[in-house]
């Protein structure tokens, strides 16, 4: 083969590659909204506006990033939001009606959530019942128990500058839940891509038995993966207090569509075996981008909700055409 | 702003009805007579034109129709250009990002709700600090004051009592029993406009017992605004047979009514707001009052607010929408108003 040829055939190859990456389909949707944002509003791309937009996509994202752990092992949680409410209330309760200092407040907090996950885990895992029941389950019960913790009534959060200002604060402009974002996202990210935990989810979601076979614990990887996305979504729930003030009881109420729908978005298989953290942070981010954009824009409120549908549906169809590429280009 | 330092100030309801009757005179003797009046109100006029003002709401529930109607109208007739959003439920973490995304595209002025005592409060100083004009509609929540912005609503935990004394002043009517639990609706349990108006049915039922030598009780039944859920846990909750009544705090007391009308029960029922629903069930006989709060007012007054801060640049201030009492006696004038909102 010439040099040329060589040359020409890298540079199919990359092309290639950018086509079949799994986020593929959303970094079209987030190039298109962009263009279509500053087309029509000269307010979009202001870097206030963009700290603004990854700020409030951070809750999302991070619980996105653990919630991708257990949708890849072939799972799902759907108290998700609910864990993350009760992050939120569970904390300031701790700090204010039990006047706990706040890192102690936040470490037991931390820890119930920890244990929430395993709970969710454990039951699906070990009883052999499908984590949708027992998560949906989990959703009602944990709302339920939000409300009674908290006597239906906002708690407001213990002053702190400190805990605030890590939390909620901003640094270089940029908003501290913006650094969280990154941080946690691309600590998990590297945990997916780099370690045997991470390689273990992907073969556990892509062929159980085979993953068995293998010598994989399979219910140990499993209930971790639980344990770990009930830990970061108690964490943003906490971080959410930090940001807001006070913690309300319906925190987190529908936050777990929001969440599968940026791991969707971001081109994971809600069936297993696939997705990656960098797709679901940009999922949650292009969720938050329709929003704001029409917002700015201008544009009738109710439109939000038709677009971020039509967004999923979009990206899900882009992401499974890939998908099936992939495949095709496999055999 | 409660209503002894709104009659303080001198800016009770009375007081604006003088001044915005006095303005009507004065722009309608313009037109008469071509004076400087009539060139002033054309530029105030072209000076509102084309300004853009944002309306966010907590929560996109048939309630805020006609606030919906009465902040377009005002926006129309001055030539804004209007945006109004919320989140469907209750969601204030939903809310605070949709008035962060209205800061964002640089307003002349917004109207938000404030459910929470302290949520929202970064979202209103940042607009302060880039010079957007804030009103605040429906919820002001405690502390407003302290914000340096005026609240266009009503007076929760008075208007909470009213609805406990007709409550109980019902009960006695209908079921002829001196005790009993009056259930008392909340279906937004964190929502602290639905928590006062709960404080103060309890406080109004209690005053009732003092006047009438009753002993009813009251109870807080969290119900929900999906009238499948909401009836439910309401009909589950008369199968104990000790409840003579039900106040909503919000517009709840129609899936009560309902459950009446299905169940042929003789209970006392009110609660809160005018939805279509609430005052055919209190034509059917089904809902014995509601509370109004004028939402319309609370779209209409608070974007007027906001014009004269924005210009000709007025200090701005408080206005209580009431707690007028539909029932039976003027439930045909109220239908024939509130036809133009169905």
């Amino acid at each position: 083969m010439s040099g040329k040829a060589k040359r020409l055939d890298k540079h199919e190859s990359r092309i290639g590659r950018i086509l079949r990456a799994e986020e593929f389909g959303v970094v079209v949707a987030i190039v298109g909204v962009v263009i279509v944002a500053m087309s029509l509003t000269p307010n979009f791309a202001v870097g206030t506006n963009v700290n603004t937009i990854l700020q409030q996509v951070s809750y999302v994202a991070i619980c996105a990033a653990g919630m991708s752990l257990v949708v890849i092992c072939g799972e799902i949680d759907l108290s998700i939001g609910s864990i993350y409410g009760l992050g939120a209330v569970m904390y300031t309760w701790l700090s204010v009606k039990m006047d706990w200092p706040i890192l102690p407040s936040i470490v037991v907090t931390l820890l119930l959530g920890v244990f929430l996950g395993w709970l969710n885990g454990y039951v699906s895992v070990r009883l052999n019942i499908p984590s949708f029941v027992v998560t949906l389950a989990g959703l009602g019960a944990l709302r339920g128990a939000t409300l009674l913790i908290s006597g239906g009534v906002p708690i407001y959060a213990k002053e702190s500058k400190t805990f605030s200002g890590l939390v909620g604060g901003s640094f270089l402009g940029i908003s501290a839940q913006v650094y969280w974002m990154v941080a946690l996202c691309t600590i998990v990210g590297v945990v997916l891509a780099k370690t045997k935990f991470g390689s273990d989810l992907y073969a556990i979601g892509g062929n159980k038995v085979a993953a068995q076979n293998a010598g994989i614990n399979v219910a140990k990887v499993k209930i971790q993966s639980f344990m770990l996305s009930s830990f970061l979504a108690t964490w943003a729930g906490i971080m959410l207090v930090g940001w807001l003030g006070s913690s309300n009881p319906l925190t987190g109420q529908g936050q777990e569509l929001l969440i599968v729908g940026a791991i969707a978005v971001g081109g994971a298989s809600l069936f297993g075996g696939s997705g990656t953290i960098l797709g679901a942070t940009l999922g949650a981010i292009v969720g938050g981008l329709i929003t704001n954009v029409l917002v700015l824009v201008g544009v009738n409120g109710n439109w939000t909700f038709v677009a971020n549908g039509l967004l999923i549906l979009a990206a899900v169809v882009i992401n499974t055409l890939v998908a099936q590429k992939r495949k095709t280009l496999r055999t | 702003m409660d209503k002894e330092t709104l009659e303080e100030s001198g800016l009770n309801r009375r007081n604006l009805l003088k001044a915005g009757g006095a303005s009507a005179v004065l722009l309608g003797a313009s037109s008469v007579i071509g004076t400087p009046f009539a060139a002033a109100a054309t530029k105030t006029a072209a000076i509102q034109r084309g300004k853009k003002v944002t309306c966010v709401i907590h929560d996109l529930n048939p309630f805020f129709v006609p606030l919906e109607r009465g902040f377009r109208e005002f926006g129309k007739s001055m030539g804004w250009k209007v945006n109004y959003v919320g989140p469907t439920g209750q969601d204030i973490q939903k809310t605070v990002e949709l008035q962060a995304a209205a800061i964002a595209s640089k307003p002349n002025g917004v109207i938000f709700t404030r459910i929470d005592d302290k949520a929202f409060d970064a979202n209103i100083k940042k607009a302060q600090s880039l010079g957007i004009k804030v009103v605040l509609t429906n919820v002001g929540s405690k502390g407003y004051q302290d914000l340096s912005v005026p609240f266009v609503g009503q007076d929760f935990v008075p208007a909470g009592k009213i609805a406990g004394i007709q409550g109980a002043t019902y009960a006695k009517k209908k079921t002829g029993k001196t005790s009993g639990v009056i259930l008392i609706g909340n279906f937004a349990p964190g929502n602290s406009a639905l928590e006062d108006r709960a404080a103060g049915a309890k406080q109004g039922v209690a005053a009732y017992n003092a006047s009438n030598g009753t002993t009813y009780t009251t109870e807080v039944l969290v119900t929900s605004s999906d009238e499948a859920k909401a009836s439910a846990i309401m009909d589950a909750r008369l199968a104990k047979g000790d409840v003579v009544g039900y106040i909503g705090t919000e517009f709840s007391h129609q899936f009560f009514g309902a459950l009446m009308k299905r169940k042929n029960l003789k209970l006392s029922n009110g609660g809160f707001d005018l939805v279509q629903p609430v005052l055919q069930g209190i034509k059917a006989g089904n809902i014995d009052f509601t509370l109004d709060q004028n939402p319309w007012a609370q779209g209409w007054v608070a974007s007027s607010l906001l014009a004269m801060e924005m210009s000709p640049g007025f200090k701005s201030f408080s206005y209580d929408t009431g707690s007028a009492v539909i029932d039976a006696s003027n439930i045909n004038a109220i239908l024939k108003r509130e036809a133009v909102f169905a």
